[in-house]
């Protein structure tokens, strides 16, 4: 709570022109907003681009910022549509609703790239069956597991339901134990 | 409570996001069924092993640049605000400057004395000073005088105007 309202005396007082107080939130909320947008795109710099951009928008939007929902929600909603837009430019990928997204094959032997170098750690396994998660399912896994959020909180960043961020949430964790599971057993 | 119930909630139990009276049936369930104890030791250590992957450390010119970006903003967004008044200003002063020039031009003339007796009148430019149009009046003013005392110097009478009642009038000699 004590977190909450620092940020919201911080945002007052860059509504007020003062800087210093806008560094302060760089400084506070930069390497979440960094890592959320790496791990989704996993690409570093492409995650620079965008935690600049974050943080610009932010600015941006101070004169008109009303507190109605937690300031870290705010700045990963911004976080998400931008990673989704990048992830649009890079890949051309269509973002599919919760109804109609469909699970990918577990990735076999031959195309999966963490088997193509043998005995590869668990953490480049880990990652491999995250970036293999469809977009939707990834951010909600991000945001929750990495980045602390409850699924309310996920909901409202996502612009879904709670029920919604559950049944994801159950996907993605079955996809991964699948995933990760298989791999530990190829690469043994 | 059945196996199907406790699979779809599995998940959230891991995760805390149920209530305590749901956590609790959980509980008590897994502490039965094995396939279900199963099903939730592997989605938990799968979700476990996520942490394998750290965090990455920012590189240490992102703050930087972050805080330049931000100046950048604020001076553009200072020059969208001054660059309109900037030309505003430029405009009205011009017009301004172009209407008085038209106005004024010509109109101020500067009477000197060129040569001894002549007066000559002068068109030029720029403001005349209060000081130099009185004097220049008095140079005029003086100069018919001394005009017409030389013109009287050479009239030997003066006019008799005659009434219609025989009467007589004269304006008198004048002399010098």
């Amino acid at each position: 709570m004590e977190d909450i309202d620092i940020d919201f005396k911080l945002m007052d007082r860059v509504k007020k022109g003062d800087e210093s107080a806008f560094e302060e939130i760089v400084s506070r909320h930069y390497h979440s907003v960094y890592n959320l947008a790496n791990r989704f795109l996993y690409s570093t710099s492409e995650a620079e681009d965008i935690t600049q951009e974050v943080f610009l928008r932010v600015f941006r939007a101070s004169k008109s910022y009303t507190p109605t929902a937690k300031f870290s929600t705010w700045l990963y909603t911004i976080t998400k549509n931008l990673c989704f837009n990048e992830l649009r430019k890079l890949r051309s990928v269509q973002i599919l609703s919760i109804e109609d997204e469909m699970l990918p094959e577990i990735p076999s032997k031959s195309d999966n790239p963490a088997l193509k170098l043998e005995k590869e750690e668990m953490k480049t396994k880990v990652r491999e069956a995250v970036m293999a998660l469809p977009a939707n399912l990834r951010i909600a896994v991000l945001l929750l597991k990495y980045h602390g959020r409850s699924y309310e909180e996920v909901a409202q960043i996502l612009g879904c339901t709670v029920n919604a961020v559950k049944l994801r949430i159950h996907r993605a964790k079955d996809f991964l134990a699948k995933s990760i599971g298989y791999l530990s057993e190829e690469t043994k | 409570m059945n196996c199907e119930w406790v699979r779809e909630n599995i998940s959230a139990y891991i995760d805390s996001e149920l209530t305590e009276s749901r956590k609790k049936m959980i509980d008590s369930h897994l502490s039965v069924c094995s396939g279900c104890k199963a099903e939730f030791a592997r989605l938990l250590t799968a979700w476990d092993a996520l942490k394998l992957w750290e965090d990455k450390q920012p590189p240490l010119y992102l703050k930087e640049a972050i805080l330049k970006g931000i100046k950048r903003e604020r001076s553009s967004k200072l020059l969208r605000i001054l660059l309109p008044v900037a030309a505003l200003l430029i405009i009205t002063f011009s017009i301004v400057l172009f209407y008085d020039e038209t106005n004024h031009y010509d109109k101020k003339t500067l009477i000197s004395e060129k040569t001894k007796g002549e007066i000559s009148i002068q068109t030029t430019k720029g403001d005349l000073d209060e000081d130099e149009i009185i004097a220049n009046l008095q140079i005029i003013e003086e100069k018919d005088f001394f005009d017409s005392i030389e013109m009287l110097k050479n009239i030997d009478y003066l006019p008799v105007i005659e009434n219609h009642d025989d009467k007589k009038s004269s304006m008198g000699y004048f002399s010098a």
